[in-house]
């Protein structure tokens, strides 16, 4: 327990220090703010899919799905009418774009008679007007829900222009769906509800539907998977839905690691102010010390104090992190769209776990932050009180065993990377330990270099430069953890800017080798091959018939079941051309291809890390329109379009097991003394009205990096965030030095030191903190980004990049530290400069 | 002998909150220059403030300061700084050391901030003559208090000022500490001929000097 006296005094302490108080406040704030934002988005854009999965999958156990072009409608009359296996309802499922609204929507075709047992709450809507049969009979007629039209300003009547595949098409809205639990409500969100003969006709799947829904008893399950054909398979309604939610569990991980990253560089900042608070108040507790204060009472007041202003940062954080939220949740739902499947989210609403966790983190690295300086303030002698410099010989006593136990950390994390683990949690905790231990050596790094600088700064900068080098190193406690944020937060910055610039190097690469054709022709696909879209069968005649065109390439891209799950099947040509466009990881590309056309497959790199395939004689079974076959993998290679994996094999092979002859693009090489830029004008005009997107080569090379640009928006954005919080951190640092040294540079300025000075001396001072953290940072960060390129990277998604290192970027890194530290270092001396000399003397 | 310090009809206010204490009132006083002259007074009566508006690191509210012929008050900030720097030395209760640097560095370095070089031999010999010729490069907490307050007497004297400014010299030693370290400082200033002004509560050190002045109210008497 704490005395009511300690108590109450420690509270006016921290009332009595409001810029202390606001700091520590701040580091906590901005932490928890960044872990809550990223948290929010995150879930936000988990519960928007899990909302469009409800809305699909109603109350159906089961589903019977077919191949990459779902199943015939016949297999539905068979099993509810042969079999009277019911309920059950047939749904056809896909994505459309709405043009007007500039957002993917997802379409779902029910048969109105047989939806009753399964989506409830859509048959609980009621039609308002017009009638019922329009439903069935009108191609064009779509249910929205109430909520959604409102948002758009949609009613009955309104027309909703759309693009499906290639094809534009107009649809009307024959009524709102609406539902008094707004829960329900938010399912139907970006959902467009069509009879299932008008969901055929816009998605371009005549005679075919996506699945069969089911409600089956275990006994059922065995007899209707004995009366299924080849190609259909059972699976449970459930597993779908998790098979595409595990897609981002990697994306998701990366996030949340980069914002604890903002709440370790946060926690420093608290260090920094708790510490400050009892070196300050070393006189005061060695009174409380002299009147019977046990070290234990003076421990857990500094807990509590740093515990109630942790708790008011956190609550502040919480209400930052949700308005950050609103700006993550974007991100993270364009980078979902674009990588992984169609999701809507409308907004980020603050939920009570996530404000619960914001709040428990926050504390915690508080509290952990704190655990130094109370344990410091628990061993206040009352004689020792008197002398100043107890701490700081007592730091600096400390520096060396600190610098081991870093080192211990480092290595140990290093053995952690080591491991022959997949696990991302291991390596990113890890990697955690890598870098903590590194800024546990600032310190010592920080001493070192000052007992190395202070000759020359002592030949160059006279009293100047002997007075801030022995002031860097002697206050070691406070510029050792300034050098240690700063270091932490630049070495994130070099470790992901280098990451990026090597991913991005190695993409563009590959994209050089792989798009090497020079007009491509493709429908707008919202979520990937997901959304299932596909080119009208005319297009590649269309192309080929453009003069200029010398030859034309096909390309599908479809997803598969497979007992590994749903598979990214690409589908092309047995042209030279192809085979040349594949860069192998360890197999002959000849030899490799010349299997391809026997029957065999080529895996990309994801894919066989991710099903730890083996580098000789894997197979990889796929469910084809035949039923299940296997397929021998022929070699590794390196493609960089999705994480989840691509399967590749010829169309030839393709049209062997599967029924499927759509295409999904059409690539046309330009023949010798044509210009490309004229053949793609031409091609253009050739597709005519349809939506189809033709773009040149370096066109659809931009916009891939685009993509890549967009994907890594939240991690810059998290990077920026990190570099502020250390920042602050640095600047409280330097404010409490300063603010300590008040009476020191009082005596120095009674002694003749002008104000040039004072701020040469200042500066110097922070400058060579930033030195110091610049220099420690220059190696952390490329470990960092070792580690990220050669471990996080491969375990998170399978990739192998080629390192690229930019030298501006550790000139930049440097020059950061640098610049931040010497504008941390301004405020402090505006501060003493107000300051009467006799004032600072004054000082305690 | 002409005066060194003058004081003329000096007023000093200090806020505190909304209310105005006035320290010193119309006070005037003149130091000769070689004198050692004691300021005497309760806590709080103005005696530190008045060390401080000599040594031009504080400003009076009204009236006027010279030293020599020089008016503080026409000087700019950087003025008074370049004039505190060349004529005045200073001594501090709390000794005041600058913990990064050793002896020898705290010694010279008043002469270091003037950019001075040359003075090395005169800072080893007053650190001979403050009795720590066998410490130059030990750091300030390392040092006893009492050998702390020799250091800042060296200090005070390395560049040769013609006005030594001590606030309670002694105030933070034991009696027999205190005692050498005056009888240091009365030595070293008066073998140079230095002006003394100290501050202090004791008579006994205040019977040292030549002349003692009390505060009272915020005037001399």
């Amino acid at each position: 327990m704490i005395p009511n006296g300690l108590l109450r005094a420690g509270l006016r302490d921290l009332v009595r220090r409001p810029l202390h108080t606001g700091l520590m406040l701040l580091g906590v704030a901005l932490g928890v703010a960044v872990v809550v934002a990223i948290d929010l988005a995150n879930s936000a854009a988990r519960r928007g899919f899990a909302r469009s999965s409800e809305a699909v999958l109603g109350r159906a156990t089961h589903q019977v799905r077919g191949g990459s072009a779902g199943l015939p409608e016949e297999v539905y009359r068979r099993l509810r009418v042969d079999h009277g296996v019911r309920p059950s309802a047939p749904v056809v499922e896909g994505v459309v774009i709405a043009r007007d609204l500039r957002q993917p929507l997802r379409v779902l075709g029910i048969d109105p008679l047989a939806e009753a047992p399964f989506r409830g709450h859509l048959g609980a809507g009621k039609l308002a007007d017009p009638a019922f049969a329009a439903f069935v009979t009108d191609p064009s007629a779509v249910l929205v829900g109430a909520a959604f039209a409102e948002r758009h300003g949609l009613a009955p009547g309104s027309s909703l222009r759309v693009q499906a595949g290639d094809r534009r098409e107009t649809l009307r809205v024959l009524g709102l769906v609406e539902s008094a639990n707004p829960e329900v409500g938010r399912t139907l969100d970006a959902l467009l509800l069509l009879d299932v003969g008008s969901a055929q006709r816009l998605l371009g799947m005549p005679g075919r539907i996506s699945h069969v829904d089911l409600v089956l008893t275990d006994a059922d399950v065995r007899s209707v998977a004995r009366w299924l054909p080849p190609g259909a398979r059972l699976v449970r309604a459930s597993e779908q839905a998790e098979a595409v939610a595990e897609l981002t569990a990697a994306f998701e991980l990366n996030l949340v690691a980069l914002s604890l990253l903002a709440l370790v560089v946060g926690m420093f900042l608290v260090y920094n102010t708790v510490l400050f608070g009892v070196v300050q108040r070393r006189a005061v507790f060695g009174t409380l010390r002299t009147l019977g204060t046990t070290p234990g009472q003076l421990f857990r007041l500094i807990l509590a104090e740093t515990l109630l202003t942790a708790a008011l940062g956190a609550l502040v954080g919480v209400g930052l992190g949700y308005v950050l939220g609103q700006s993550a949740v974007r991100l993270v739902t364009r980078t979902i769209n674009d990588l992984y499947y169609v999701v809507s989210v409308s907004g980020a609403p603050l939920t009570l776990a996530t404000a619960v966790k914001g709040v428990a983190t926050g504390l915690g690295a508080a509290l952990l932050a704190a655990l130094g300086p109370a344990l410091e303030a628990a061993r206040v002698e009352p004689v020792t009180a008197l002398r100043p410099s107890t701490f700081e010989t007592r730091a600096r006593r400390l520096v060396p065993w600190l610098a081991l136990a870093g080192l211990a950390v480092s290595l140990l994390g290093g053995a952690g990377l080591a491991l022959a683990t997949r696990s991302l949690l291991v390596s990113f905790a890890a990697l955690f330990g890598v870098v903590l231990g590194i800024a546990l050596v600032a310190p010592a790094f920080t001493v070192g270099l000052m007992s190395i600088l202070r000759p020359a700064a002592s030949r160059l900068l006279g009293p100047i430069g002997r007075l801030a080098t022995g002031t860097v190193a002697r206050a070691v406690s406070r510029t050792g953890v300034a050098a240690a944020a700063l270091m932490v937060a630049v070495s994130v910055t070099i470790g992901v800017s280098v990451m990026i610039a090597s991913f991005r190097s190695t993409v563009a690469n590959w994209l050089e080798l792989t798009l090497q054709a020079d007009v491509y022709v493709s429908a707008p696909s919202p979520g990937g091959p997901r959304s299932g879209v596909s080119l009208s069968e005319d297009v590649r005649g269309l192309v080929a018939a453009v003069p200029g065109v010398a030859e034309v390439e096909t390309v599908r891209l479809v997803l598969v079941p497979s007992p590994l799950g749903e598979v990214r099947l690409t589908v092309t040509g047995t042209h030279e051309r192809s085979a040349s466009r594949y860069r192998f990881r360890d197999a002959d590309p000849r030899e490799a291809w010349a299997r391809v056309r026997d029957g065999a497959v080529i895996v990309s790199e994801p894919f066989a890390f991710r099903h730890g395939l083996p580098p000789h004689g894997a197979a990889v079974a796929l469910q084809t329109d035949r039923g299940v076959a296997q397929f021998p993998v022929a070699g590794v290679y390196y493609d960089y379009s999705t994480e989840q994996g691509t399967v590749l094999m010829v169309r030839e092979v393709y049209e062997r097991y599967w029924d499927d002859r759509a295409l999904s693009s059409v690539a046309a090489y330009v023949a010798p003394g044509h210009d490309p830029g004229a053949v793609t004008d031409a091609v253009r005009r050739a597709v005519g009205e349809r939506a189809l997107q033709v773009v040149e080569n370096r066109a659809l090379r931009r916009a891939a990096l685009r993509v890549f640009d967009r994907t890594f928006a939240v991690t810059q954005a998290l990077r920026v965030l990190a570099v502020v919080v250390a920042f602050i951190g640095v600047w409280s640092a330097l404010l409490a030095l300063q603010v300590e040294r008040t009476r020191e540079l009082g005596t120095l300025l009674a002694l003749g030191l002008l104000p040039r000075q004072l701020w040469g001396l200042t500066l110097v001072e922070t400058g060579l903190i930033g030195l110091a953290a610049g220099l420690l940072s220059l190696p952390t960060g490329l470990a960092l980004a070792l580690i990220l390129i050669e471990v996080i990277n491969v375990r998170s998604f399978g990739w192998t990049m080629q390192l690229e290192l930019p030298p501006l970027v550790l000139v930049q890194a440097l020059a950061l530290s640098v610049v931040a530290a010497l504008l941390a270092g301004v405020y402090p001396v505006l501060r003493l400069q107000r300051m009467s000399v006799a004032a600072a003397l004054r000082q305690e | 002998m002409p005066a060194l310090v003058r004081l003329d009809r000096v007023t000093k206010d200090f806020s505190e909150g909304r209310e105005l204490r006035h320290v010193l009132k119309d006070a005037s006083v003149s130091v000769d220059e070689g004198e050692f002259v004691a300021i005497r007074g309760r806590s709080g009566s103005g005696k530190s403030t008045v060390l401080n508006l000599v040594a031009g690191i504080d400003r009076p509210t009204s009236g006027e300061i010279f030293i020599g012929e020089t008016a503080l008050g026409r000087l700019s900030p950087r003025e008074r700084t370049l004039l505190r720097r060349d004529q005045v030395g200073f001594v501090f209760q709390f000794f005041n050391l600058i913990p990064t640097l050793s002896v020898l560095e705290n010694v010279l370095l008043p002469a270091e901030l003037a950019g001075l070089r040359g003075l090395r031999s005169r800072a080893l010999e007053l650190i001979e003559r403050v009795g720590l010729a066998d410490r130059p490069g030990a750091f300030p907490d390392r040092l006893s208090g009492g050998e702390q307050q020799r250091v800042a007497i060296a200090r005070a004297l390395v560049r040769d000022p013609r006005l030594v400014l001590a606030d309670e010299p002694t105030g933070n030693l034991d009696d027999a500490t205190g005692a050498s370290v005056l009888e240091l400082l009365d030595s070293v200033t008066r073998r140079a001929g230095k002006t003394l002004l100290l501050v202090t509560h004791s008579r006994e050190v205040a019977a040292l000097a030549d002349r003692e002045l009390t505060i009272e109210n915020g005037s001399f008497v």
